[in-house]
């Protein structure tokens, strides 16, 4: 862990701090907006600003975690000299996916839209679509909580390999 | 390479359902009459058409487990009042066997809403197989008609939460 914080640290001091303040707060804002509308979406059936009527706090807490949380892996991969975690981009994208599922696929006709295009009967749409679409209501929560730790997980990935990666090694300097 | 030999059997997957006869099941239209059907309600009684014939009505499928359709139902709760100055009836039905996974049930829905729920402008009940597969053939949830007096479909939308001015719309012309 504490490999993860010298990574931070090295990130937000070193010479390359701009750049890394930069993503973090602003494509942050911007991932963060996103999902303040986002996370809610499921209670309106799609996405669309009407739902940050109910936004809760927990949600909103949720869009700012993964929002600045991602944006925060980004600029510790970017910080990073001599080599970039690709685990952790793909850590960090998988998280953010996670979290869309819910929103997009409960409540809408994607699903069934989906079955009747590889050719399902409508009985089959019929019995098939409550089968899939409900998992995304039913465990939206644990959607969430598993994108979060796929964002937390992305960050510790990325400030370890900057830890090591953020400076240039000592038999490097000078050459 | 594999990443993209997968895109290219989904997109062939879909292209072919596309074509397929599956496709060409489609809901009734703008325009056409509402099948008549005899509604099955919550507590064991029926809704004939004949009780809803001369009233333009709101006839809205539900899935249980489908949580923008719990919402729908507490914006429609709060607007039912309204509805009812404008003569107005909402028909609210749970889609055959919650399209396949059984969620919570009506009844809890008319719990959540409260005293509103007793309208008696509001109907609640359930879509037998045959019904959910002329209304709804394409699995949607929280879908509605807007049907008129005579009968005849208005509109169609979905997501009350979201498209509650379309219903307001609805009712004041009707009443007009």
């Amino acid at each position: 862990m504490g490999q993860a914080f010298r990574g931070i640290s090295l990130t937000f001091t070193g010479s390359r701090r701009g750049r890394a303040y930069a993503i973090t707060l602003g494509l942050g804002s911007v991932i963060t907006a996103f999902y303040l509308v986002m996370l809610p979406s499921s209670a309106v059936g799609g996405f669309s600003l009407i739902a940050l009527h109910y936004l809760t706090p927990p949600l909103a807490l949720a869009a700012a975690a993964l929002g600045y949380g991602f944006a925060l892996a980004l600029a510790l991969n970017e910080g990073a000299l001599t080599q970039r975690s690709r685990a952790a981009g793909a850590v960090g994208i998988g998280g953010l996916l996670a979290a869309v599922l819910p929103g997009s696929l409960c409540c809408t006709s994607v699903i069934p839209s989906l079955l009747a295009a590889l050719g399902a009967s409508v009985p089959t749409v019929l019995g098939t679509t409550g089968k899939i679409a409900s998992i995304f209501a039913v465990y939206e929560n644990v959607f969430i909580a598993a994108s979060l730790a796929g964002v937390g997980l992305s960050i510790v990935l990325a400030a370890r390999t900057c830890a090591t990666s953020c400076t240039i090694p000592p038999h490097q300097k000078g050459t | 390479m594999k990443v993209l030999r997968s895109i290219a059997v989904i997109a062939t997957l879909l292209l072919v359902g596309t074509l397929s006869p599956a496709r060409a099941a489609e809901p009734p239209a703008v325009g056409h009459p509402v099948p008549a059907f005899t509604y099955h309600l919550l507590g064991g009684s029926r809704l004939s058409p004949g009780t809803l014939r001369g009233h333009p009505y709101v006839l809205w499928m539900v899935a249980t487990w489908c949580s923008s359709c719990e919402t729908g139902s507490n914006v429609v709760a709060s607007h039912i009042a309204f509805l009812r100055a404008h003569g107005v009836r909402v028909v609210e039905m749970q889609l055959a066997n919650d399209l396949g996974q059984p969620g919570p049930g009506l009844a809890s829905f008319q719990k959540a809403v409260g005293a509103s729920a007793k309208s008696p402008n509001w109907y609640w009940g359930e879509l037998t197989e045959a019904q959910t597969a002329a209304l709804d053939p394409k699995g949607d949830m929280d879908v509605y008609y807007l049907v008129d007096a005579h009968g005849k479909i208005v509109a169609t939308s979905g997501n009350p939460a979201v498209t509650w001015d379309a219903i307001e719309r609805f009712a004041t012309a009707q009443h007009a």
